[in-house]
């Protein structure tokens, strides 16, 4: 199940910590945030979860009021959608949800996401139909399965989305890019963790760029959002596998053994800003670097994919959070001269460790893996100056 | 000769991908028919256009520990509309 290993759980709210509750038997988050962010998500989480420690959830009303704000990215609101989802669905709450946000290229998602509508029976009862599956217009939602034995739904998801993406005269290198990334995200997360993936993508209006003189050139936004709810997180594959050949009683490739090298290279400067878990996670993302035991192939790089993508767009706030850890994709650190991504000035891997911008923690701990990529794309143009 | 092996998939199957349905693929119509010690001819159904990098690495997962990239680039060819899919089959796996 999708909401098996949401991040309630996970959360354990301050000691002192009491949920409001309104004279007439409300419960009440009323943000006092600047902008909806995962700091924001971890807060209306402590909120719910203190709720939940007292008793079930659909116990009394509970008002989310997140007045004028803006989300700072698709993920903020996503991750919101999975919270009001588990609210609904799993407790039957009576949950009322008030927002107004104005809209950026990079969250344009929010004006058609039913977030909104959960003010009224009808409009909760929408939210929770179109939560799991929704195709309408600019708007592609799908939950994967990961009782996929035969491993069919990538392809399916493939070519989902190349045909989701064609009407929108988006170049079709662009197109490819987008879904190789997404499939090799979703492929890695139902192997390597065995629950379930949500996608989802919008593209936005056409919008210009205020640096160009001339503004025949249109761009979109492509935002992608690839959640997977897990207690596995990213790096405790590749971690096992590192420990199983320190032992020296498997063979190993030059490629792993340089791994190790980097290791031991990396383990001198491990402490409160970059610890052991962060090169577990860099790892992961290498090419040809892969936590399956039996795999002699595999592990595409992620950071090739990505930095493909970005080579073909222009790329802006695109991470991975896992666990208390975020890995920011900055393209300037992501080029690999020597077949390694160093996410450093470098762009070394084996005797350099990453940057303090591209590893962060986060007061949110997400049990799982979750991808936010914000991408901005220029339009196709015809040999007539036209478009479709 | 060349062993030619023609591949079944879908008919609304146009793109490929995913690490576990490419080793599915192998375990089923590939790997109880071939003889690794000759060569080799993939052939692609017509429709399909593209195939992403997990795809490749799962179908070849087996192939390549028993000939190793060499192997592959001496012994394997295809028939496909996917453009350069041998070199990009080469790229994924080397």
């Amino acid at each position: 199940m999708f909401l098996d290993y949401l991040f309630l759980d996970s959360i354990t709210p301050p000691k002192k910590y009491k949920p409001q509750l309104t004279i007439n038997k409300r419960y009440e988050y009323i943000s006092r945030s600047e902008n909806i962010d995962l700091n924001e998500i971890r807060n209306i989480a402590i909120f719910l979860s203190s709720i939940k420690k007292r008793h079930n959830l659909s116990f009394l009303p509970i008002d989310i009021d997140l007045g004028n704000r803006i989300f700072t990215d698709k993920l903020s609101y996503v991750l919101l959608e999975c919270l009001c989802y588990y609210l609904l669905k799993e407790e039957k709450c009576n949950l009322n949800l008030h927002f107004t946000c104005q809209h950026t290229i990079f969250n344009e998602g929010i004006k058609t996401s039913y977030l909104k509508g959960i003010t009224s029976p009808k409009g909760r009862a929408a939210f929770v139909k179109h939560f799991e599956f929704d195709i309408f217009k600019s708007h592609y939602r799908r939950i994967i399965p990961c009782e996929d034995q035969s491993g069919i739904w990538t392809t399916l998801i493939k070519q989902d989305i190349d045909a989701f993406l064609k009407p929108f005269d988006i170049q079709e290198i662009c197109r490819d890019s987008a879904s190789d990334v997404i499939c090799e995200l979703v492929d890695n997360a139902l192997e390597h963790s065995s629950s379930d993936c949500l996608i989802d993508i919008d593209i936005t209006n056409d919008y210009t760029k205020d640096l160009e003189p001339n503004k025949e050139n249109l761009y979109c936004g492509l935002n992608i959002v690839i959640i997977n709810f897990s207690n596995i997180l990213m790096g405790n594959g590749i971690a096992k596998k590192i420990s199983i050949l320190e032992t020296g009683s498997v063979e190993m490739t030059p490629r792993y053994k340089d791994v190790l090298l980097a290791k031991s290279y990396h383990k001198n400067f491990w402490g409160n800003n970059y610890t052991k878990e962060d090169f577990d996670i860099i790892t992961s993302f290498q090419n040809k670097i892969s936590s399956r035991e039996t795999c002699s192939t595999g592990g595409t790089g992620l950071t090739q994919l990505i930095k493909a993508l970005e080579e073909e767009t222009d790329a802006y706030n695109c991470y991975m959070i896992s666990g208390n850890r975020i890995i920011n994709f900055i393209k300037q650190y992501l080029h690999s001269p020597n077949g390694w991504v160093g996410f450093n000035e470098e762009n070394e891997y084996i005797n350099a460790i990453p940057n303090t911008e591209c590893i962060k923690k986060t007061r949110l701990f997400f049990p799982g893996t979750a991808y936010n990529l914000n991408l901005v794309l220029k339009k196709e143009r015809y040999d007539d100056g036209t478009r479709n | 000769m060349a062993q030619e092996i023609k591949l079944s998939l879908p008919k609304d199957f146009t793109k490929l991908a995913g690490n576990k349905y490419g080793k599915g693929i192998y375990q089923t119509q590939v790997k109880d028919n071939i003889n690794l010690n000759d060569k080799i001819v993939f052939i692609f159904p017509d429709q399909i256009d593209r195939a992403a990098s997990s795809f490749v690495q799962g179908f070849f997962d087996e192939i390549i520990k028993k000939i190793g990239i060499e192997g592959i680039k001496s012994q394997i060819d295809f028939v496909t509309n996917i453009p350069n899919f041998k070199q990009f089959v080469i790229d994924n796996l080397e």
